[in-house]
């Protein structure tokens, strides 16, 4: 375990690379350039009355961040962010009076304030994960939940996918037990065919360290992430929420009342990359038309989670790790039978619940053919681009997407 | 002029340390550095990390101008700019600063990076109905306001023109001549002379008042306040206050720090108004102030208003003093609080809000 001296050491190391990443906020307006260029070239940003100046600095960039579309946010504005955070955290661990159990949970949702709302700079892409990374060392208290926490896997077989696909009229979708790359790649990839694999994962850790939740707690407790709350995103109650992973554990994983959290299409293994180390992509994935990385994502929620039926333009591996969901396909074709919703900013989402469909409501769901499946531990369900689905979990659940084109 | 300020001094704009002044305090730019009797001082603008202010015919900024805080700086004007000895209409933000004149209708657009002006003309034309040719008219512009990523230009014939290089915006279908326009982060406002209120551009935070959260690319008329007739508008960030001509505030848009003011019987809550909604104000037992708002301002989180007793109420975020309290007790208020009272005779008071500024202008009243 470090001294609090030496983290501060460590941490300042990353000072010089920060600077020569100080060109990359060039179009930044020139009142706030010249304070970050001052605090990053001089011990200033060390005086704790400049601590005001780097807050005032994050807010506002958090309100620029705000105007338009995400999507269309300048870079330069969320690398400021990401700047602004790192002297933040200088001047937070350096001066903070608070115990070093508080002062390290401060720190790390210092650290995610800047993952969340910056972006990666170009000359140090890693260095709030490594600044992270560093605080890691100092052992703090973590709240551990006692009573057995281990998802308890159902050996009774009532919920054999054939029954149940039989009930909602649809056609079960194949497994297969682990594929040649040629045989997924011809038969399923350039087929558009959704199918099960068997097998392909086994040699994940995730498999078994992830049924126990405080598995999370212990090694990413006051880590700070963005959830879902409300059962689905269409609800109108439905919002997002800031939240520790240890608060999300306790609050939304175990609770049985109350509006369902969902830690759902999150980037959690660039945020906290020793969870990386649980899960490989797979192979499949190099049937690629472009050179952009496979985007790796996080599904985590307690059972009754719900993805209202939508689809999403890229090639998609539903991992199960942990627990059950079953799943409604629908091939493109039937989208006409399925209502999308007209509004542009859900025109990829169809209004018929595919479990309860309104039939006086959707008369022509009727022609659709749903697929369906139950997906299971150790499972990969692919979905071809462009395809329907609906996904709900079962049970608490643990899912990992890998999404590429 | 008198100012009595509150909220953000991180760039020392207003030329005292604390980096955080949360109650109304006195500042008198113009003894800065450079007082003589008669100057004429005026508070333009004011931004994140400077203030604007008009000395006579002279163009000052405070807070951050050149890499540097806490400084109280002339800005040299072109020299055909000095000449023309017309009135200027005088905007900035983040980026840059831009001067208009009245008549010449030229465009000095000043880069706060390089400092240097660059000079656009401004051609004062309207689509004749070919829809082809454009016409000159005689017009002079009365208001240039430039926000975020937004311009505007209002003339005295009351035409408007959005774009730093103007385009003219169609308003021929709103009823009456339009007198104001203001730009939220990502709204606009026009009122006209009938007390009409139209909107346009981006309503993803309720901000447009129409009831939804569909963007308009023509401004429309917010039907929730027809019939009422509006004298005064105001744009946050993301939300937008009306007074009308009988002393009553309607508040419509984001309320994520309570910055609509309106107290609901749950505290703690912070639901926001997708059309606008009649501001009621209360004292601090909680009997309903019947007094009527003359002024309304609003900050890029935050609301102030001023009574016709010259009290001036506050509610939303206040991270920076911005409401004129304690910052440390009251990190946002979601009503609207009686935070100060102008009390000298022979005055008068107007309200001006910066991004996490109050601001109450006190000037004398002419004697005749």
């Amino acid at each position: 375990m470090l001294a609090l001296r030496e983290i501060c050491y460590k941490l300042e190391e990353y000072k010089t690379n920060v600077a020569t990443a100080l060109p990359e906020i060039e179009d930044l307006d020139p009142a706030t350039k010249s304070l970050l260029h001052r605090y990053i070239n001089s011990t200033e940003s060390t005086d704790p009355s400049s601590t005001i100046r780097i807050q005032a600095i994050l807010d506002y960039m958090y309100e620029k961040i705000n105007i338009g579309n995400w999507k269309e946010v300048k870079l330069f504005i969320r690398k400021a962010i990401t700047i602004a955070t790192y002297l933040k955290l200088l001047a937070h661990v350096r001066f903070s009076d608070e115990d070093t159990d508080t002062m390290i949970k401060q720190a790390y949702k210092i650290i995610d304030f800047g993952i969340l709302f910056g972006c990666p700079l170009d000359k140090q892409p890693r260095l709030l994960q490594n600044c992270a990374t560093i605080l890691n060392t100092v052992n703090i208290q973590k709240n551990i939940i006692l009573k057995d926490t281990t998802s308890k896997e159902k050996n009774n077989a009532t919920s054999d996918t054939s029954i149940e696909a039989d009930k909602f009229n649809a056609i079960q979708i194949e497994t297969i037990d682990c594929p040649s790359m040629e045989h997924f790649y011809k038969n399923y990839i350039l087929a558009e065919k959704p199918v099960i694999l068997d097998n392909c994962i086994n040699h994940w850790p995730a498999l078994e360290k992830w049924k126990d939740q405080n598995y999370f707690i212990k090694l990413a407790g006051p880590r700070t992430v963005s959830i879902e709350i409300g059962s689905k995103y269409t609800d109108k109650d439905w919002t997002q929420r800031l939240i520790t992973i240890d608060e999300f554990v306790k609050q939304y994983i175990y609770q049985t009342e109350g509006p369902t959290g969902y830690l759902a299409q999150y980037q959690l293994f660039d945020q906290i990359p020793e969870l990386k180390n649980d899960i490989t992509e797979p192979e499949y994935c190099c049937f690629s038309d472009s050179n952009e990385p496979v985007d790796v994502m996080a599904w985590y929620g307690p059972k009754g989670t719900v993805s209202p039926l939508h689809h999403d333009p890229k090639k998609n591996l539903l991992t199960q790790v942990v627990g059950e969901k079953q799943l409604f396909l629908f091939a493109p074709a039937d989208s006409e039978y399925l209502y999308p919703h007209e509004h542009e900013l859900l025109n990829n989402t169809a209004q018929v619940d595919p479990r309860q469909p309104d039939l006086d409501k959707y008369p022509k769901y009727k022609s659709s053919k749903p697929y369906y499946c139950r997906l299971k531990p150790g499972q990969m369900l692919y979905i071809p681009p462009k395809w329907w689905h609906f996904v709900e979990s079962l049970s608490i659940s643990f899912s990992v997407s890998f999404w590429w084109e | 002029m008198e100012l009595y300020v509150t909220g953000s001094n991180i760039f020392n704009q207003w030329l005292c340390d604390d980096f955080v002044i949360n109650e109304f305090r006195i500042c008198s730019p113009s003894n800065h550095k450079l007082e003589t009797d008669g100057n004429r001082t005026i508070l333009l603008q004011i931004n994140w990390s400077y203030n604007i202010l008009q000395i006579n015919d002279t163009l000052h900024i405070s807070g951050a101008w050149d890499g540097k805080e806490n400084q109280f700086i002339k800005v040299p004007l072109p020299n055909d700019c000095v000449k023309s000895k017309e009135e200027l209409c005088i905007t900035g933000n983040d980026y840059k600063i831009i001067v208009v004149d009245k008549k010449m209708s030229i465009i000095w657009v000043l880069d706060l990076k390089t400092k240097e002006f660059k000079n656009l003309n401004f051609l004062i034309e309207e689509p004749i109905e070919d829809g082809t040719k454009k016409k000159k008219l005689d017009d002079n512009v009365s208001k240039v306001i430039l926000s975020s990523d937004s311009c505007l230009y209002l003339t005295q014939r009351g035409y408007v023109y959005s774009g730093i290089l103007p385009s003219y915006v169609d308003t021929g279908h709103c009823t009456g001549k339009v007198i104001d326009v203001q730009c939220g982060y990502e709204h606009f406002i026009l009122l006209t002379e009938e007390g009409r209120v139209y909107t346009w551009g981006n309503g993803r935070r309720l901000q447009l008042g129409h009831g939804d959260i569909s963007s308009l690319e023509i401004p429309t008329e917010v039907n929730a306040l027809a019939g009422i007739k509006i004298i005064k508008i105001s744009a946050g960030g993301w939300h937008s206050l009306a007074l009308s001509e009988f002393g009553d505030v309607y508040a419509w848009g984001l309320n994520d720090t309570g910055q609509q003011g309106i107290k609901h019987l749950n505290e703690e809550h912070n639901e926001s108004f997708s059309v606008p909604t009649l501001v009621s104000l209360f004292d601090e037992q909680g009997i309903e102030i019947t007094r009527n708002v003359k002024d309304i301002a609003c900050g890029s989180k935050h609301s102030a208003l001023l009574l016709d007793d010259n009290t001036v109420w506050t509610a939303g975020c206040n991270k920076y003093g911005q409401l004129g309290i304690s910052e440390q007790k009251y990190p946002s208020s979601n009503y609207f609080r009686n935070v100060f009272q102008c009390d000298k005779e022979d005055r008068n008071y107007s309200l001006i809000c910066g991004p996490w500024n109050t601001v109450i202008c006190c000037t004398f009243v002419k004697k005749s």
